[in-house]
């Protein structure tokens, strides 16, 4: 959910309980209103008339009805226990013109008249409760109606304007690669806190990209520089194979000899790998596929025929790609490499081309590891071929500096590597 | 044969002063950029093996210098870079043959040999060994008049056992030389081992006289009987 819809959601939530309570609250207050006023003007009515009927000492007639009180004399009662106070209190008269109940403010109160109680009541309508519950309730949600569009509309507009930093910056950090050359590019912004994240996605990706540059530096010169000792080792090596040894410091040597080559091995194509990354293999130009499979082949010869497998190559004269010459033999060699080496006796390779896709197949047992571990660096299938674990990582690396897509899968007790170029 | 070798890393440089020495070669050191000018400059050689990354200046600098000068020695030049450009750059500027860090001192011997053979002996591109003819254009090998009918690697194995005779070579230097970083060392040295078996029969048969032998399992040597 975005986040100005969940704010939205949460100001239209806070926007109902405020209008409720203010609904009842200026329910309450106006009632209070009314009833003071009526009150008042009830009062008012009542000193007016108990004046006057003071100065003409005289009872109106009960049931003159222009009159809006009534006056009754109060035969029972006793002087001192009259009321002393005026009662307010609520209630409905029916109205014989428009034939209903209409509410009426009363107040009722007594006086004595040449020694005789009278008591007194005097009517006043009142603006109702249902008017007045009418009109909040259809103000009320009209309110809430124009504020609910209001906010919307204006978090749609906020969304499209104000929040556009917010989202280029959001795009360049989701395409960003931690090993493109150019820093960010974000737009300028005025609002304190775009500024901020800016700033900080700015210095965090740039100084992840100088880390990285490092990072790469560091094992290409690292590499580079394991060189020397490595020839220095193998060729003294070699000097002590001259000498007359027997068997026992052959072992020795040998074993010596395996280790170095693997360092060696490990080392170039931890160079190769870096070299890809840093991108220092530029030189493109229209490499034939079907040539170059068949030549790598070559190098399969006595592994096929150890293991008997049967090699099948179905790739159109005019199958090319657009790339580096030695990075398109390195991606081959080591796919099809894979494909005979992690295989089965009797089983067999196809190596095919079509729709601008290299499918390389091959018969053989289920991974071990999970498949999508298999072009990490040096993780690999078995200790038992003898590998780096390198292989697939050189051929990711060499299919992302080509914008290929490199696919694995697993189907018909037979691997399946494919590459889309 | 005068040879000169251009490397800053003494140890490196004496061991490959040692093999080719044994190999009756003449050779001399440089173990920087400016001796080196100065060495090409003064004398002749016959092959010069080129360090590129020589701590006082390019190695690619120093074969400019050798062309101007018209030394007519056949150059190798020795990288730690396994670099494409260095490599074209420096075959352009007249190179003969380049080698990558680290690399067999075998390998170092038939490739000198090589250089050599294509500078001096253009036309000629034979090699006897006992009673042993090897065509190098024809890539054929004859004892007496007997064709052995090698196999390509078979051919191949016997030429670089042949330029390192009574060298001990490493199964490793065999095997890279083969099949570069193609096939995996397990069955690499397998392959390699059935290879020179048929190559054994092969020149026993036609009554060589010379023979491959097991050295320990460690690699081979080729001697004359």
């Amino acid at each position: 959910m975005k986040l100005l819809t969940v704010t939205t959601r949460y100001y239209l939530l806070l926007f109902f309980l405020i209008l409720g309570v203010w609904s009842l609250v200026f329910y309450f207050v106006l009632k209070g209103q009314v009833y003071q006023n009526s009150d008042e003007v009830l009062l008012n009515r009542k000193n007016q008339i108990l004046s006057i009927v003071r100065r003409t000492r005289q009872i109106p007639a009960p049931d003159d009805p222009y009159n809006d009180f009534v006056i009754h004399p109060l035969t029972r009662t006793r002087i001192s226990s009259l009321p002393r106070n005026d009662q307010y209190s609520d209630t409905l008269i029916y109205e014989p013109t428009d034939q209903e109940f209409d509410e009426y403010r009363k107040l009722k109160t007594a006086f004595t008249l040449q020694g005789q109680p009278y008591e007194v009541v005097i009517f006043k309508p009142r603006l109702e409760s249902t008017e007045m519950i009418n009109t909040l309730s259809i103000t009320l949600p009209l309110l809430y109606v124009v504020l609910v569009i209001g906010l919307v509309v204006t978090s749609r507009k906020l969304s499209k304007s104000i929040w556009q930093p917010f989202y280029t910056a959001l795009l360049q950090l989701q395409q960003f690669r931690i090993d493109q050359e150019s820093p960010l590019a974000l737009p300028a912004t005025s609002i304190e806190e775009f500024k901020e994240l800016q700033e900080s996605v700015t210095e965090l990706t740039g100084r992840s990209q100088e880390m990285y540059g490092q990072q790469k530096q560091f094992i290409e010169n690292a590499s580079h520089e394991i060189q020397t000792p490595l020839a220095i080792i193998q060729s003294k090596l070699e000097l002590l194979l001259q000498h007359p040894i027997n068997e026992q410091q052959a072992a020795i040597l040998s074993d010596i000899g395996s280790a170095t080559e693997r360092l060696s091995k490990l080392n170039s194509a931890l160079l190769l790998l870096s070299k890809i990354e840093n991108n220092q293999f530029t030189d493109r130009t229209s490499v034939l596929l079907k040539p170059m499979v068949e030549q790598i082949l070559t190098y399969f010869e006595e592994q096929a025929e150890k293991y008997q497998l049967l090699v099948k190559v179905d790739i159109p004269e005019d199958a090319h790609v657009h790339t580096n010459p030695a990075l398109a033999e390195i991606l081959l060699t080591n796919l099809i490499k894979n494909a005979f080496v992690h295989n089965i006796t009797g089983g067999r390779v196809q190596i095919r081309v079509m729709n601008r896709t290299i499918h390389i197949e091959n018969s053989g047992e289920p991974l071990e590891v999970p498949a999508y571990t298999l072009f990490k660096r040096f993780h690999k299938q078995s200790n038992t071929k003898g590998g780096l674990g390198l292989g697939l990582a050189i051929v990711k690396a060499i299919c992302q500096v080509n914008k290929w897509k490199v696919q694995y899968t697993y189907q018909n007790k037979s691997h399946q590597m494919l590459v889309s170029y | 044969m005068k040879i000169l070798i251009v490397e800053d890393e003494v140890p490196l440089l004496e061991s490959m002063e040692a093999y080719l020495k044994n190999e009756h070669y003449l050779v001399e050191r440089a173990t920087n950029y400016q001796e080196g000018s100065f060495k090409i400059h003064l004398y002749e050689y016959d092959c010069i093996l080129l360090d590129i990354g020589l701590p006082d200046g390019n190695g690619l600098t120093l074969l400019e210098e050798l062309k101007a000068c018209r030394q007519k020695a056949g150059i190798l030049i020795i990288s730690a870079k396994n670099s494409l450009d260095d490599k074209i750059t420096g075959l352009d500027l007249g190179a003969d043959d380049y080698l990558t860090k680290p690399f067999h001192l075998s390998e170092l011997n038939a490739r000198l040999d090589d250089v050599l053979r294509r500078k001096k002996f253009d036309t000629n591109t034979a090699i006897e060994i006992a009673n042993l003819h090897i065509d190098l254009s024809r890539r054929t090998a004859k004892v007496e008049e007997n064709n052995l009918n090698l196999t390509k690697k078979e051919f191949d194995i016997l030429l670089h056992l042949v330029a390192n005779k009574t060298r001990v070579v490493t199964k490793t230097s065999l095997a890279e030389n083969l099949w570069g970083d193609h096939v995996d060392q397990v069955d690499s040295f397998d392959f390699l081992f059935a290879h020179i078996k048929n190559l054994k029969k092969k020149l026993s048969e036609a009554n060589a006289s010379i023979e491959i032998h097991n050295v320990y399992g460690v690699g081979y040597q080729l001697v004359e009987l």
